[in-house]
């Protein structure tokens, strides 16, 4: 059964469209990747299934639920027992004034969950995130960017949420504490059975974590499939950005990123390599193209045929 | 002989030993890749070339020739004329290495103002060439840009320009594509090596990603708690490294196309660098460390395989 379904959800900022007629699902316990350039909208649609931006059109449904189309203090409670969020930058999604305890035990503190064992549920918590006891008392400003990290998955997952939205959870760290971090995510996913979108530039790092991966481009999914889409890429816009990927052997391609997507036909034409006039008309619906395989190109066949 | 050769490399920085005897040496038209974690002292070593770090950072060298010219002896009037018009600097991010409140092509005029005879007229017109000449669409518009109207990718490429706009032999890029999409990370990279190819350019790389080291340079360096831990020809260090951190840092690096069960971490943190460090600064860390590594730095040995690198591993009676 599906956790999470986005139904055609559009979100916008004034005139730009920041994510256009997104339809989605994740299962309960899956891993979903995201990815896409800067500007693509995935960070938006990750936000918004957290509540944090409000759609123009579509809907948002989490384990049944429709997320509630205007918030109250208490029906953010609510969907924050549900849904949580690992960003980016940790040290600004922390209040600098808590120690790493009180930081902690605030997420359970407001969602009224295990009364009376908050701080020793906490301190548990510091254990399973890698970090000594006594760091309890310590403040955020005195750790490293792993550690901080690392707190700030732990105060995503400490009140058992049945989905977690992580941006770019580790794309600030250093490669070596990158894998520390990665893996301690895998672990707490593999232990908690949590369902997880996972959002990032770094291709490597989401075919790693992920089962399923969402390709964005210009607010919408361009392509959608498991493990094997960064082998065997089908869109255009997926084959360059695995091009562009540097590394073995690879020559570095060009992937005319300075032009912008087009207003009318496919947003992606001006970008690729096949398109014709007839990329003009119409806007590529995603659909089936087997394999478990979802693809939003009208051109598809024409261009594998050649 | 080396367009840059340093040899025995010492920053200080207060009580802090942070770069502990650095040898580098850039070939002409040649992409030099310098590896590693924050904090290993990559980007003070990029900056100390360029005569930057703060007034109170200690230097000594053992030797610091650039185009045949010992540069110890400069002094600050002397460096004005190598900055920019002998060794330029593309920073990490372009956003904060522009100023916002001129144009783009005000300020890459500037630049060729200060360091050349042309009129402002002529330095304008070079300007815009300089844009196009980096793939820039309809340059003269975007000349009159500020920064904050501009991508990330336009202006990394903006703040490239600048950099090559008084026709420099040496390039020093610190992490020049970090903040980039790798849509755009490939395009500022194959312009990079495409200056390098064409002019001739020395290209000092700054990075973390061996996956762009592996793309981009020639000869790689690994530096870890500022000191060079494994250096040589970039294909064969990345195929068959000695060091135990270089291997290390391969092992954290999810790969696009192996599938790995788990990504190896690297346990512990680097050293504190305000203490004295005997023996091997990565023995703490290190999984195959033995007891003389913590008392005794080994010395620097090319190894059979071509590359040169300072581990007591390679030290041990066969």
């Amino acid at each position: 059964m599906s956790l999470l379904t986005i139904d055609q959800l559009s979100i916008r900022f004034g005139d730009v469209r920041a994510v256009d007629k997104v339809s989605l699902s994740v299962a309960e316990g899956e891993v979903l990747g995201l990815v896409g350039e800067s500007g693509s909208g995935k960070s938006t649609l990750g936000r918004a299934v957290c509540g944090l931006e409000s759609p123009a059109a579509g809907q948002i449904e989490i384990a049944g639920r429709p997320l509630p189309k205007r918030f109250t203090a208490a029906t953010f409670r609510k969907q924050a027992a549900l849904v949580q969020m690992v960003f980016q930058d940790a040290y600004s999604a922390m209040n600098p004034r808590m120690t790493l305890l009180e930081s902690l035990c605030e997420p359970l503190r407001l969602q009224g969950k295990q009364r009376g064992r908050e701080e020793s549920l906490a301190l548990d918590w510091l254990d399973r995130i890698g970090l000594p006891r006594r760091f309890a008392t310590r403040y955020p400003h005195e750790l490293s960017g792993g550690q901080r990290q690392r707190l700030g998955i732990a105060r995503a997952f400490i009140t058992e949420p049945k989905l977690v939205i992580c941006d770019e959870p580790v794309s600030a760290l250093d490669v070596s504490v990158q894998a520390q971090i990665i893996n301690l995510l895998q672990q707490l996913q593999r232990d908690t059975g949590v369902a997880m979108v996972f959002i990032a530039h770094d291709l490597a790092v989401v075919r790693h974590l992920a089962e399923r991966t969402a390709v964005m481009y210009h607010g919408r999914i361009v392509e959608l499939g498991g493990r094997d889409l960064f082998a065997s890429p089908r869109h255009p816009y997926t084959q360059a950005l695995v091009a562009a990927n540097p590394g073995a052997g690879r020559e570095l391609l060009e992937s005319k990123s300075l032009l912008p997507p087009a207003a009318e036909g496919c947003a992606y034409r001006r970008r690729c390599r096949f398109a014709t006039e007839a990329c003009r008309a119409g806007e590529p619906l995603l659909s089936d193209v087997g394999g478990q395989r979802l693809v939003a190109c009208d051109r598809l066949a024409e261009i594998e045929k050649s | 002989m080396s367009l840059l050769s340093v040899r025995d490399l010492h920053i200080h920085i207060g009580d802090n030993h942070l770069v502990r005897g650095v040898d580098l040496a850039v070939e002409r038209g040649e992409c030099l890749a310098l590896v590693g974690e924050s904090g290993s002292g990559k980007s003070l070593t990029a900056l100390s070339l360029m005569q930057l770090l703060p007034s109170h950072a200690r230097l000594e060298h053992g030797e610091w020739l650039f185009d045949g010219q010992d540069m110890r002896s400069l002094d600050e009037k002397a460096w004005r004329k190598v900055r920019a018009r002998r060794i330029a600097m593309v920073f990490q991010n372009p956003m904060t290495a522009l100023n916002p409140t001129m144009t783009i092509g005000q300020q890459i005029a500037e630049v060729i103002c200060l360091h050349t005879s042309m009129s402002r007229r002529e330095a304008r017109q070079r300007a815009i060439d300089l844009l196009e000449r980096l793939g820039i669409v309809n340059a003269p518009r975007r000349a009159k840009q500020y920064p904050f109207e501009l991508s990330g990718g336009m202006l990394q490429r903006a703040v490239i320009a600048m950099a090559v706009a008084c026709g420099p032999s040496m390039l020093i890029a610190d992490e020049p594509t970090t903040a980039l999409d790798v849509t755009v990370q490939a395009e500022v990279l194959a312009l990079l090596q495409e200056l390098c190819r064409d002019e001739g350019l020395g290209l000092l790389l700054i990075t973390h990603d061996l996956g762009v080291v592996e793309a981009m340079a020639k000869h790689l360096a690994v530096m870890y708690a500022g000191r060079i831990v494994e250096s040589g020809e970039c294909a064969r260090v990345l195929s068959q490294p000695a060091h135990p951190y270089t291997r290390a840092l391969q092992a954290a690096m999810p790969s696009l196309g192996e599938a790995r069960e788990s990504l190896q971490g690297i346990a512990g943190t680097p050293p504190d660098l305000s203490r004295q460090i005997p023996g091997c600064a990565f023995a703490p860390r290190c999984p195959q460390a033995m007891n003389i590594c913590v008392r005794e730095l080994p010395q620097t040995r090319l190894i059979e395989t071509g590359q040169c690198t300072e581990c007591w591993l390679w030290e041990k009676p066969e």
